[in-house]
């Protein structure tokens, strides 16, 4: 039928998600780290592991073709002698003897010399990562010779990343299956703390958002109050405030406060909204006034009648709401991303955007990450599901 | 009565009004005088006026031919409009699974949590492992092309089909989502007497359907719309910048995207709060329009 057909569709990917971080990171084609596994400013010839293989790649003629993609963009840096150079080398069947390999030494080290190669505007599909332009500026363009200074690990550095992102899709997943990528997540990178700050920063926020959106939608929704309505249409329309104009000031604000790059940046703005407080005062109107009556008759103060009447009768809509806040939280990418800097303040969205830069073509890590993004947001939604549909739907009806 | 009143809601209201006041509305007014001046933040600010809408949104003459003084927002502008083009898809699909899953059949909740799966995952690591499927070497997407024997197009790194992969990845990540519950019950509003009686004046499905189900669905999909295009001229951001960093080429750069770059790449706060701005103004004014046109549209049963 066709609703399996679609149901198909929706699920293929995540598994296909699920099976490559599984998957092992050893590539059919070639591994980087193979091939480069020792720190050079200029190459030497025996660093080379597999040369044949990487010139059938530059060489490849369906690629070569495209100068958009990186390894045609550097095909079309080198100069014509080199092209036939590198042509002759591919046509070779079998490996390299040295003195070819001293050719693609060659050739290579005039490619890593060439400056458009840390050009972005030249190089538009990938981005420069951002390590490399500063240790580049102690580099002599001419020959690749390190200036003084450069230590050996920022040379290792940039030889692998200059070439990793000049190919980017160098390596490809392999056959076997295994956990190792969720271990390597971890170890080689900053993830843990990562996914502690997702927690931290989203559980705060989630309950500071349902707490005071609660407060003010029982305000709007109970108490009498001058300007009441007034207020909250004000409320209303600032739902369509773009938070492109909000977050600029914001951020300048923060920053006169020296929040930049701390957990207060990463929570209090985004624990105030107006849509918390517009679905609960919706929710709230239509509770039964009688019990509140009769808690008034008793003498109650309106704190009183909040806490032991309202709230409890409104679990559903506050279940929603959390979970609602809960979810956005915590793949919240844009804000993170401006007030986060050091890898110690990363939320998931972000440490997995930066990874991007690290490990720009390793699939099998990256989707071990996605994974890690992705599991506890199915755990909340599996345990809060009862609610969070009948919540929208308090939301969205119109009185 | 009313003096206690007033105190009581003042308490209640004060910690998400503060806040409100503080992140929402306070910074609405900073970012309108923010848009009148040049900064960079590491310098002093400097007034220019109105000069960074000029910058933006005028032209000039050069050589006796028009151009415009920041073509690159003209083009952002079209890109987001053109991924716009999405939301109609979208909604389409999502009221099509919406209908299908309103009928009595087995396993319905089942295939309902399968749809919602997108939804619920939202977010960068998605837009990941959709970057990857479409990966022209290795992705999915290519490598099921190629069994059928066509040859997949480079996808992300196209100048010519960035922007409909990005717009296949949020027709695909929305489908199944909010709308589609939302339709749902608004499906499960309409009285069955009035499919009946369709049935029985001798409807067919198609007309059943233009005729009971769409007219009484309208609120619904007017409430939808509204949502979806507030959202998408705003959006785009995410995608952008995970999926393509602004496309080959500027081909996927959004709205959204343009003004992060200025505020946050190139540190043009004045200039980014002007794009902004504008950007606000002209969601308010497509707003009002939806609201006025499809307001005028919509039944209520």
């Amino acid at each position: 039928m066709l609703l399996a057909v679609v149901g198909v569709g929706m699920v293929v990917p995540f598994l296909w998600m699920i099976l490559t971080s599984l998957k092992s990171p050893e590539a059919d084609v070639m591994d980087l780290r193979a091939v480069f596994p020792e720190p050079a400013a200029v190459l030497a010839a025996r660093q080379i592991r597999q040369p044949d293989g990487l010139v059938r790649r530059i060489t490849d003629p369906r690629v070569r073709s495209q100068p958009a993609t990186p390894a045609g963009r550097l095909w079309s840096m080198l100069e014509e002698p080199d092209h036939q150079a590198l042509l002759k080398l591919a046509e070779t069947p079998g490996p390299l003897d040295p003195f070819q390999v001293d050719l693609l030494v060659e050739v290579l080290n005039t490619l890593l010399a060439k400056r458009e190669l840390y050009e972005p505007t030249v190089f538009p599909v990938a981005q420069l990562p951002a390590d490399v332009p500063a240790i580049l500026r102690h580099t002599d363009g001419q020959t690749g010779q390190p200036l003084n200074g450069l230590k050996h690990a920022q040379v290792l550095h940039l030889n692998r990343r200059l070439l990793e992102w000049a190919l980017p899709d160098y390596i490809e997943p392999g056959r076997r299956v295994t956990l190792v990528n969720y271990q390597r997540v971890f170890q080689e990178t900053n993830f843990g703390r990562a996914l502690f700050n997702s927690i931290v920063v989203t559980l705060i926020v989630t309950f500071g958002q349902v707490f005071t959106s609660s407060l003010a939608a029982f305000a709007f929704a109970r108490l009498r109050f001058t300007g009441r309505d007034k207020l909250f249409f004000g409320y209303l329309a600032t739902m369509m405030i773009p938070g492109s104009v909000t977050m600029i000031p914001v951020f300048i604000l923060l920053r006169h406060l020296g929040w930049i790059d701390s957990y207060a940046a990463l929570i209090l703005p985004v624990m105030f909204t107006a849509y918390g407080t517009f679905m609960l005062r919706q929710f709230f109107m239509g509770l039964p006034t009688a019990l509140e009556e009769a808690a008034v008759l008793d003498g109650c103060g309106m704190l009183r009648i909040y806490w032991h009447v309202a709230l409890p009768l409104s679990k559903p809509a506050l279940a929603a709401l959390g979970i609602l806040t809960f979810m956005g939280a915590w793949r919240s990418f844009m804000w993170p991303l401006i007030v986060a800097h050091s890898p110690e303040h990363y939320t998931l969205p972000v440490a997995i955007a930066q990874f991007q830069g690290m490990f720009g073509t390793e699939w099998t890590l990256l989707m071990a990450g996605a994974m890690i993004m992705i599991v506890p947001m199915l755990i909340v939604f599996a345990f809060g599901q009862r609610y969070f549909v009948s919540g929208i739907r308090v939301g969205a009806v119109k009185e | 009565m009313n003096q206690r009143q007033n105190i009581a809601a003042g308490l209640f209201l004060a910690p998400n009004f503060l806040g409100f006041l503080i992140f929402t509305l306070l910074p609405v007014g900073a970012a309108m005088l923010l848009s009148l001046f040049r900064w960079d933040i590491f310098h002093a600010p400097q007034f220019v006026g109105f000069q960074n809408f000029v910058d933006l949104l005028g032209g000039h003459w050069r050589d006796g031919r028009f151009e415009w003084n920041d073509p690159h927002f003209w083009k952002y502008l079209g890109n987001t409009a053109f991924l716009m083009m999405a939301i109609p898809v979208s909604m389409a699909s999502s009221l099509f699974l919406a209908i299908m899953l309103n009928q009595q059949i087995r396993g319905r909740s089942f295939f309902r949590t399968i749809f919602y799966l997108p939804t619920i995952c939202a977010g960068v690591a998605l837009l990941m492992l959709w970057k990857y499927m479409l990966n022209e070497e290795f992705g999915l997407v290519n490598r099921f092309l190629a069994v059928i024997g066509v040859d997949g197009p480079g996808w992300l790194t196209s100048y010519h089909w960035a922007k409909p992969a990005i717009m296949m990845v949020t027709i695909w990540t929305t489908m199944g989502g909010t709308n589609m519950i939302l339709y749902l019950a608004g499906l499960q509003c309409i009285p069955p007497e009035l499919y009946e009686a369709a049935e029985i004046d001798g409807a067919g499905s198609w007309q059943a359907f233009t005729q009971v189900t769409w007219p009484l669905l309208s609120p619904t999909t007017f409430f939808i719309f509204i949502t979806s295009v507030i959202h998408g001229l705003q959006g785009g951001f995410e995608a952008a910048y995970i999926m393509t960093e602004g496309g080959p080429d500027g081909a996927t750069t959004t709205m959204g995207y343009y003004i992060f770059n200025h505020a946050f790449q190139w540190f043009n706060m004045g200039y980014a709060a002007a794009i902004a701005m504008v950007l606000f103004v002209i969601i308010l004014t497509v707003t009002l329009v939806n609201w006025r046109y499809g307001g005028r549209k919509v039944e209520y049963a």
